[in-house]
């Protein structure tokens, strides 16, 4: 009878140690982001000129966050904000070529000390000012952003990645995809038209304008038609669907792979992009604007174990460093120090009601066409409030290719009234980075990062006391 | 009446001096725009081909061996001189410079490849590929491919793959995958034996689907756009220009010459240049 006892007491036992350590396992994650992606630019979202099976399988077995936003529209200002979870006036790089202070934690050595991962990066990195290798095992990389040159390179190494991965503990993999962002080299930014004038032999494949092409700030152009401007952004798109077709072929292949591997039902995946593109929205390309064509993009989550219920969320707008919240929730781990503003997603995902999400979101540009500016989005309304002074307002139901501009209206002017407000609940939850903080060997441009924090000071300053 | 002479004469002697001129800039300004050429072919090589030797010796029909170099393309000149001796001065070229090699071995219907592209970090990226077609039609029948990243040896891994009743089936130690195809499926590198026996030149777009190291990128149409004059190293080149469309892929031009060696292919940023041709 005593031993009958103790036999059922060590069971009992047993099964509270499995149960707490099934409570405990942490999922492998994978982080695939892009660079340069516009967030329309899928076929699943119903887009009718690209096809992007790779991507429309993580839409069918995920959820997809439509009113998500890049912390800052540029590359290394928004990488550094999914990577350390702060925005980018926290965080101290606020402008390509700044970089990264030396002393903030990132995502990599976060989940390492934190939740004792696995952690290991191919592609794309583009924190400037942190070397990746601190954080994580480098198994492809290649210290440039080259699309058509890498990006199969970067899917082969992370397909080699799960095909030999036998470790007991969980990993954490980002998986860095350049293009779309390869667009730059056909046109514009960087130089070189390249094949431009194969257009006429593709005529009938050209995709038509957006309707916003000659529409820009909330007001129409003022411009005569210009064939040859139209027939150069229907090649640039045409082009640009062609780099984002590419890369889906990668990302499928990874993704493929994965949903075919040991690690399918055990491995939460995350995808999304540094910052959109104009691709002819507002009759522009590139990034740096805060309207949605460069600031809003794509975010599909697809939690362990799948949904397959291919889910859409517009109700609840949400920010790039909601993203590492995110992260840090399904990884069991602490949030990184100091973050103020992200929210973890995973509840959404879960099915949970969720009565503190963000009532509005704050992005922020510092560098790029119009200069210094930051976008405020609540459920329906932005405003993007430039440091200039400049204001613009729109109704993004009922004006979503944003034509209008209503500042000048009663209704935006009550919109602008209630953003500013907004703006200044968000400034009191951040600390403004400033570069005195800076340590001598962590920055190498610090005349440049201090007139850019300036800008910011005086900018957020002024909000603060004389709104 | 002598003056008015002298006037008329000075007068045209200032106008024939002006039109000279204007003739001189023109032809100064058509050289550099290169008039031989179809830019939107060799766009974005003009940094390299001013140093491009075509291989002269050989042919891709059946068995041969070949080695491509690869050259990017990253941007164009802006008309300031470059630090980079390499770069031209001009305004508009491409600049270029070698990245990677691919070696391609051909033995009838079967291939060999194995292309390295080359990493900043020396994290180069290497596929090695065996592939077996059809016999006579060059369809994919079966392949093997290996890849790894150099020195990391966590990232290497081998798929198997076959291609029958237009099912693609795609096999690792892990894993699985099977892809319907819509058209024939054609080994990328299989293209060239195909554009070497002259078959394509013609007015009828040729239709595939495209094997590139295990992926499939349906729909594929390679059109006939005929001659070209390319500026080459030592003078110019006219070379057969086959353009390649299709889902996933930028235009893609494979240029050959009248025995058919396909001397050079260009992408966007990533492009092939011949420098070696040996036949088994």
């Amino acid at each position: 009878m005593k031993i009958k006892k103790i036999l059922l007491f060590a069971i009992c036992i047993l099964f509270v140690t499995a149960v707490f350590a099934q409570s405990e396992e942490r999922p492998n994650i994978i982080f695939i982001h892009v660079d340069q992606m516009h967030w329309q630019a899928v076929s699943a979202y119903g887009n009718k000129y690209v096809k992007t099976p790779g991507i429309d399988k993580m839409v069918k077995d995920g959820y997809s966050f439509r009113t998500h936003y890049s912390a800052n529209p540029v590359c290394s200002p928004a990488r550094a904000s999914w990577f350390t979870g702060r925005v980018t006036s926290e965080h101290g790089l606020a402008i390509n070529g700044h970089r990264l202070p030396s002393d903030l934690p990132d995502l990599g050595s976060w989940l390492k000390d934190n939740g004792d991962y696995v952690t290991a990066a191919a592609g794309k990195w583009h924190v400037t000012g942190r070397d990746q290798s601190d954080g994580f095992k480098l198994i492809s990389t290649y210290g440039e952003s080259k699309g058509e040159l890498f990006d199969a390179q970067t899917a082969r190494a992370c397909v080699g990645f799960l095909e030999n991965y036998a470790g007991d503990k969980p990993f954490f993999l980002t998986a860095g995809f350049v293009n779309p962002h390869d667009c730059c080299y056909t046109s514009g930014a960087q130089g070189g038209e390249a094949k431009f004038e194969f257009a006429n032999q593709i005529k009938r494949d050209l995709p038509p304008l957006p309707e916003n092409f000659w529409s820009y700030k909330g007001k129409s152009r003022n411009e005569k038609a210009n064939k040859e401007k139209e027939d150069y952004f229907k090649f640039y798109i045409y082009m640009y669907y062609k780099y984002m077709e590419m890369v889906d072929a990668e990302v499928g292949r990874l993704y493929d792979a994965l949903m075919s591997s040991k690690f399918k039902d055990n491995t939460m995946v995350i995808f999304s992009s540094d910052h959109g593109d104009g691709l002819g929205f507002h009759g522009w390309s590139s990034k740096s604007k805060m309207e949605d064509e460069a600031w809003r993009v794509p975010l599909i989550i697809v939690p362990p174990g799948k949904m397959q219920n291919e889910s859409e969320d517009w109700d609840h707008p949400s920010i790039g460093v909601d993203l590492t919240a995110t992260i840090c929730d399904y990884a069991k781990v602490p949030l990184l120090p100091k973050m103020t503003i992200g929210k973890s997603l995973k509840p959404i995902v879960e099915g949970q009601e969720v009565d503190d999400w963000h009532t509005y979101i704050v992005g922020e540009s510092w560098q790029g066409n119009g200069g210094a500016k930051v976008g405020i989005r609540d459920k329906q309304y932005k405003s993007i409030i430039y440091v200039s002074g400049k204001v613009l307002v729109y109704d993004m139901i009922n004006d979503p290719l944003e034509t209008k501009d209503l500042a000048n209206y009663k209704t935006g002017e009550k919109v602008l009234k209630r953003h500013k407000k907004y703006l200044k609940d968000y400034l009191d939850k951040i600390t403004i980075y400033t570069p005195s903080e800076e340590k001598s060997n962590s920055t190498k441009k610090p005349k440049k990062t201090k007139k850019v924090f300036k800008t910011i000071n005086e900018f957020y300053n002024q909000v603060k006391t004389e709104w | 009446m002598k003056k008015n002479y002298t006037k008329a004469v000075f007068t045209g002697l200032l106008l024939l001096a002006f039109i000279t001129n204007m003739n001189a800039q023109e032809y100064k300004r058509n050289a550099k725009d290169n008039r031989y050429t179809s830019p939107a072919a060799i766009e974005p090589i003009t940094g390299y081909l001013p140093s491009f030797s075509p291989v002269m010796e050989g042919g891709m029909k059946d068995s041969f061996y070949a080695r491509y170099e690869l050259v990017r393309h990253y941007g164009q000149t802006f008309g300031a001189k470059s630090k980079n001796k390499k770069q031209s001065n001009e305004k508009g070229v491409s600049i270029n410079e070698i990245s990677g090699s691919l070696k391609l071995q051909v033995f009838e219907d079967k291939f060999s490849a194995t292309e390295m592209r080359n990493a900043k970090d020396e994290l180069h990226g290497i596929v090695k590929l065996k592939l077996n077609n059809k016999a006579e039609s060059l369809l994919v029948e079966n392949w093997e491919m290996e890849s790894f990243v150099k020195g990391v040896p966590e990232t290497r891994f081998i798929e198997n793959g076959s291609w029958e009743n237009d099912l693609l089936i795609v096999k690792s130690k892990n894993t699985k995958k099977k892809q319907h195809t819509e058209n024939r499926l054609i080994a990328n590198w299989s293209l060239l034996s195909i554009l070497s026996s002259g078959k394509l030149r013609t007015s009828d777009a040729f239709v595939f689907d495209m094997l590139e190291n295990s992926i499939c990128f349906p729909n594929q149409r390679i059109m006939y756009e005929g001659v070209i004059e390319v500026p080459i190293s030592g003078g110019t080149m006219k070379l057969d220009s086959y353009a390649q469309i299709g889902w996933g892929r930028v235009p893609t031009h494979y240029l050959v010459d009248s025995d058919g060696r396909v001397q050079l292919i260009t992408g966007e940023t990533v492009s092939w240049a011949l420098k070696e041709l040996i036949n088994s």
